[in-house]
């Protein structure tokens, strides 16, 4: 409405800022979105800076409670565990493992997810049926059955979890990006771009998807969580990353049998997961509420 | 007087912004009228229905000099007393009926739970027989032919005129002493239009139920409305009876929007532009000073930055520094 | 009606056989050769191993593998167990009531909890008791399950020493084995000290079951808040408020009722939710039921077990899908409206 705009010095900010400074008035989210930048910064220089290796083994220092604790050692700042490997040095190296190689496989099933989600969105008849029946199959399936049957095909180990995971969160992300991309397609301001004579590829790319970015992304962060949950519960059930291994679930697994003697040790690696996994789910919620205060304002 | 408010003021609090969405508004009824309270969208109508009935939500405070019906005041009252006399004495209806009566229950059940308990006569046990003769006399009332098979159906499977017909045997069955119409014909058909219009003036004269009528649209007014208030971005431009403001409007505002209105009686050249006021209703972040019509009044002046007191004459009623047709 | 029936049952059809080929295939996926995975008899002499290619058709092209897979599957044939040589469908039948026990009760207490706890979070949207809700369900939801399981040991096992840790009775009693339901079979039993059962059995029970719901109950509070406030927006119900209803009227009879309906099919994610819940929930407190015995199988590297818990599970899920979409179908005028429309 250029004639009828009287008040030129009022600029209007864009969709993308409007959304993110609602994200930033809400202070909870904004501090959990800190909190995860923090996880990011430590899963990528966290193995440079920790003070012992994983794995190093101080015989001398076995099952040293935390330092605050007046049994705890200073050097040892969480303590250490029952081979006497320090707990904060390989929660660091945890952070890497689980959160690390979730932001990782989350972002492989987007790239891939979504190309296939627009493929099947954007098609119509008799191969979009088969292509959404094949999907409706994957998605009945529990994911963690799921993955559980894709390592007992590949075996044990943290490498094929991965492949596991993105093999359960591609299907996710496809089915997301497919029904936000029917959405808008039937919105009329796509039928008046196709009146116009636009393709249907420069309708996907300059008018779908602007629009379905932000869910995506929303998706996204569903996707880290669910990545992550998925990582250690297989280190859990001693399917993923193996017995000694830094990866949080194994750690949490391992000490189910000094749960009676060390019950730091059940404790630490629960809590980080647990303040990473509500970071990355508060991000979440602060954008889904923000996109939906602006499409309400 | 069965409604008179004065100066009533409805203020938005919100983090960002802090605005009288409606300014000093001022609106009195007569018992046994049609009222129509005309304005442009978003010129607050709408808010001073919600004010009046007390359904706004937490954001708004509402502060008046006086809210007198039928001579108590509603805004002394406590909360609880207030609703009683709400429900007893009014009742409302809304633009989208569809929207406005559940869909996922049958029109009939919607209609039984509004029955009061006193217009029962017969004991417990012929309850059920009395409640579905009730419910067909009301659809009958308002007009509604196939009411067994309206009876039955989910809102969503009748047309907007019969969701309306619906609601305002909904609205009647307390026999209310005033009905507030909130845009009832808004995107119906005229054919429709008309049904409706003509039913709320049959309930009016028939039953003597006043009726508040909400509206943009100026020709249902000069219709069916006795009395009219004219609204423009939330301060009171000007009222009284319908057939002397036409006759001879004071406010500048009050004359444009009459005018506005095609004639195809008269000699209007084709193709040849509708008068109206420069530029477009402000929005709530920017309302101007004082008198918010000043900007685009043709007759604005010095004055008009201090919002001009309502003045009574020959029983209009109207807020304007440079009023004209006065000689 | 009849036609989205139609529609419906198709879909579970097809649905079905994508998962049988998924199940199938796995039989040539795994190590090993398939005939040994199909049949799961591990020590075959040539001629037994001859004989039972034959019968299950694996010298055959895959299509008529597949059809011979899908007529056994539909006789509950899935070969034996790697580990115990006995009928998979047995072994399965036999620890499905108690995985079937704990998660009822377990989807009880979300229901019982969730739905309420939801429902008043969305009337109070933005007061002190949807934040307090709404906060401490954002909390729980993001507590893994596994570390749930362990901190309630850690409390109520280690440091308090109210509950017990694992399993479903103390030894000391033994309950004969009649439909599977432990809660069923101690009235079923002539047992003397009844009561005392009962109250071994429900201890037993309590730390399994609310390690299991919490994460089911925060998903229905959160989806009941945000259906709650969706419909608190809506006209009609600012409609029902100028009807001169009470508040307790209007949200009995018209915010629950159109609340509750539109995610009933969003139910079908809650069971996905339970069932992986109930395998991590069965390792952790040694609960003899489903989840124990496929990660006990793929520790044994069992194949037939894993095939075969694949296929029914998940056709036990989507016809829990399907269910839920029919009786949606069949509750919510609105649905019918769409159906109808887009006919």
């Amino acid at each position: 409405m250029p004639q009828n705009d009287i008040y030129n010095e009022v600029e209007y900010p864009g969709p993308y800022q409007q959304a993110w400074g609602k994200f930033k008035q809400n202070h909870v989210s904004w501090v959990c979105f800190c909190i995860v930048m923090f996880f990011i910064f430590v899963a990528v220089i966290g193995p440079f800076i920790s003070p012992y290796s994983p794995y190093h083994q101080d015989t001398g220092y076995v099952l040293l409670p935390p330092s605050w604790q007046s049994a705890g050692n200073v050097h040892f700042l969480l303590g250490t565990d029952d081979l006497g490997r320090d707990v904060f040095s390989r929660l660091i190296h945890g952070t890497s493992l689980t959160f690390g190689i979730s932001l990782l496989v989350a972002f492989g099933a987007l790239v891939i997810g979504v190309s296939l989600g627009a493929l099947a969105g954007m098609s119509k008849g008799i191969r979009s049926s088969i292509f959404n029946h094949l999907l409706d199959a994957i998605l009945s399936i529990p994911s963690l059955l799921l993955a559980v049957v894709i390592v007992a095909i590949l075996g044990p180990g943290l490498n094929n979890t991965i492949w596991a995971v993105l093999l359960v969160l591609i299907p996710q992300f496809v089915h997301r990006t497919q029904i936000v991309i029917r959405d808008e397609l039937k919105k009329e301001y796509i039928t008046a771009a196709r009146l116009d004579g636009a393709s249907e590829f420069h309708i996907l790319k300059n008018s779908i998807f602007p629009n379905i970015i932000e869910s995506i992304i929303l998706q996204y962060s569903l996707a880290v969580s669910a990545a992550m949950l998925d990582i250690a519960a297989l280190g859990f059930l001693g399917l993923g990353a193996q017995h000694g291994s830094p990866e949080w679930g194994a750690m949490l697994s391992d000490s189910i049998d000094l749960i009676y003697r060390a019950s730091w040790l059940a404790i630490l690696p629960g809590i980080t997961m647990f303040l990473c996994l509500l970071s990355v789910n508060t991000v979440g919620h602060g954008l889904r509420n923000a996109l939906k205060h602006r499409s309400e304002s | 007087m069965l409604l008179d408010v004065r100066n009533l003021t409805v203020k938005l609090n919100n983090d960002t912004l802090d605005v009288n969405a409606i300014d000093k508004m001022s609106l009195s009824m007569r018992d046994g009228s049609i009222h129509g309270l005309v304005g442009e969208t978003g010129s607050g109508k709408s808010l001073f229905a919600k004010a009046l009935t007390g359904t706004l939500s937490e954001k708004w405070t509402v502060q008046a000099d006086r809210m007198f019906w039928q001579g108590e005041d509603l805004l002394k009252l406590s909360e609880e007393k207030r609703r009683q006399i709400i429900n007893r004495d009014m009742a409302m209806i809304f633009q989208e009926p569809s929207r406005s009566l559940d869909p996922t229950v049958t029109i009939g059940e919607q209609i039984n739970e509004v029955i009061p308990k006193s217009e029962f006569q017969g004991s417990i046990w012929s309850r059920r027989q009395e409640r579905l003769q009730i419910a067909k006399n009301l659809l009958i009332k308002v007009g509604i032919k196939h009411y067994q098979q309206c009876y039955e159906s989910y809102p969503h499977e009748l047309s907007e005129g019969l969701c309306q017909k619906v609601m305002i045997a909904m609205a009647i069955i307390r026999s209310p002493k005033l009905l507030i119409a909130d845009e009832p014909t808004d995107a119906m058909e005229s054919t429709t239009k008309i049904q409706i219009m003509r039913l709320l003036q049959k309930l009016n004269t028939q039953k003597n139920m006043s009726v508040l009528l909400i509206t943009h649209d100026l020709e249902s007014v000069i219709n069916y409305a006795q009395e009219m208030t004219l609204l423009y971005s939330g301060q009171s431009v000007e009222s009284g009876s319908v057939r002397d403001l036409l006759k001879r409007p004071y406010h500048p505002y009050t004359e444009n929007l009459f005018t506005s209105i095609p004639k195809f009686n008269t000699d209007t050249r084709p193709k040849s532009r509708l008068q109206t006021l420069p530029g477009s209703t402000p929005p709530l972040q920017h309302l101007p000073i004082g008198c918010r019509l000043g900007p685009r009044c043709p007759r604005a002046q010095k004055e008009c930055v201090v919002t001009p007191k309502s003045v009574k004459l020959k029983g209009h009623l109207f807020s304007c520094h440079h009023p004209i047709n006065l000689d | 009606m009849f036609v989205y029936l139609l529609r419906r049952i198709n879909l579970l059809f097809t649905t079905l056989i994508v998962i049988s080929v998924m199940s199938f295939s796995l039989g040539h996926l795994f190590p090993g050769d398939p005939v040994i995975n199909f049949s799961g008899k591990p020590s075959l002499t040539y001629s037994e191993y001859q004989d039972l290619s034959q019968t299950l058709a694996l010298d055959k092209s895959y299509f008529e593998q597949y059809l011979a897979y899908l007529k056994r599957s539909f006789n509950g044939d899935f070969g034996v167990s790697f580990s115990s040589q006995k009928p998979i469908l047995d072994e399965f039948l036999r620890v499905l009531p108690a995985s079937i026990e704990l998660s009822l009760y377990a989807l009880l207490v979300t229901l019982v909890f969730g739905l309420p706890l939801g429902l008043l979070a969305g009337i109070k949207n933005n007061r002190l008791i949807d934040r307090i809700i709404f906060s401490v369900a954002t909390i729980l939801n993001s507590i893994p399950i596994f570390w749930v399981g362990l901190l309630f040991i850690l409390i109520f096992t280690l440091n308090m020493n109210w509950l017990p840790m694992s399993g479903r009775l103390t030894l000391l009693y033994e309950v004969p084995s009649i439909t599977g339901f432990l809660l069923v079979d101690i009235a079923l039993s002539d047992l003397a000290n009844k009561s005392y059962v009962y109250t071994d059995a429900l201890r037993h029970l309590i730390l399994p079951t609310a390690t299991l719901a919490v994460l089911p109950a925060t998903l229905v509070i959160g989806m009941m808040r945000s259906s709650v406030i969706h419909v608190m927006g809506m006209p009609y119900i600012k409609a029902a408020q100028t009807k001169g209803l009470t508040s307790w009227q209007l949200i009995t009879r018209h915010v629950f009722r159109n609340a509750l309906l539109p995610i009933i099919p969003q139910f079908g994610l809650l069971f996905n939710t339970l069932v992986t819940s109930t395998m991590i929930t069965e390792v952790i407190f040694s609960w003899p039921g489903i989840g124990n015995w496929i990660i006990e199988a793929i520790y044994q590297r069992d194949f037939p077990a894993i095939q075969a818990s694949l296929l029914i599970v998940a056709s036990m899920m989507i016809s829990i899908n399907v269910l839920l979409e029919i009786a949606h179908m069949m509750v919510n005028p609105l649905m019918r409206k769409e159906f109808n429309a887009t006919k």
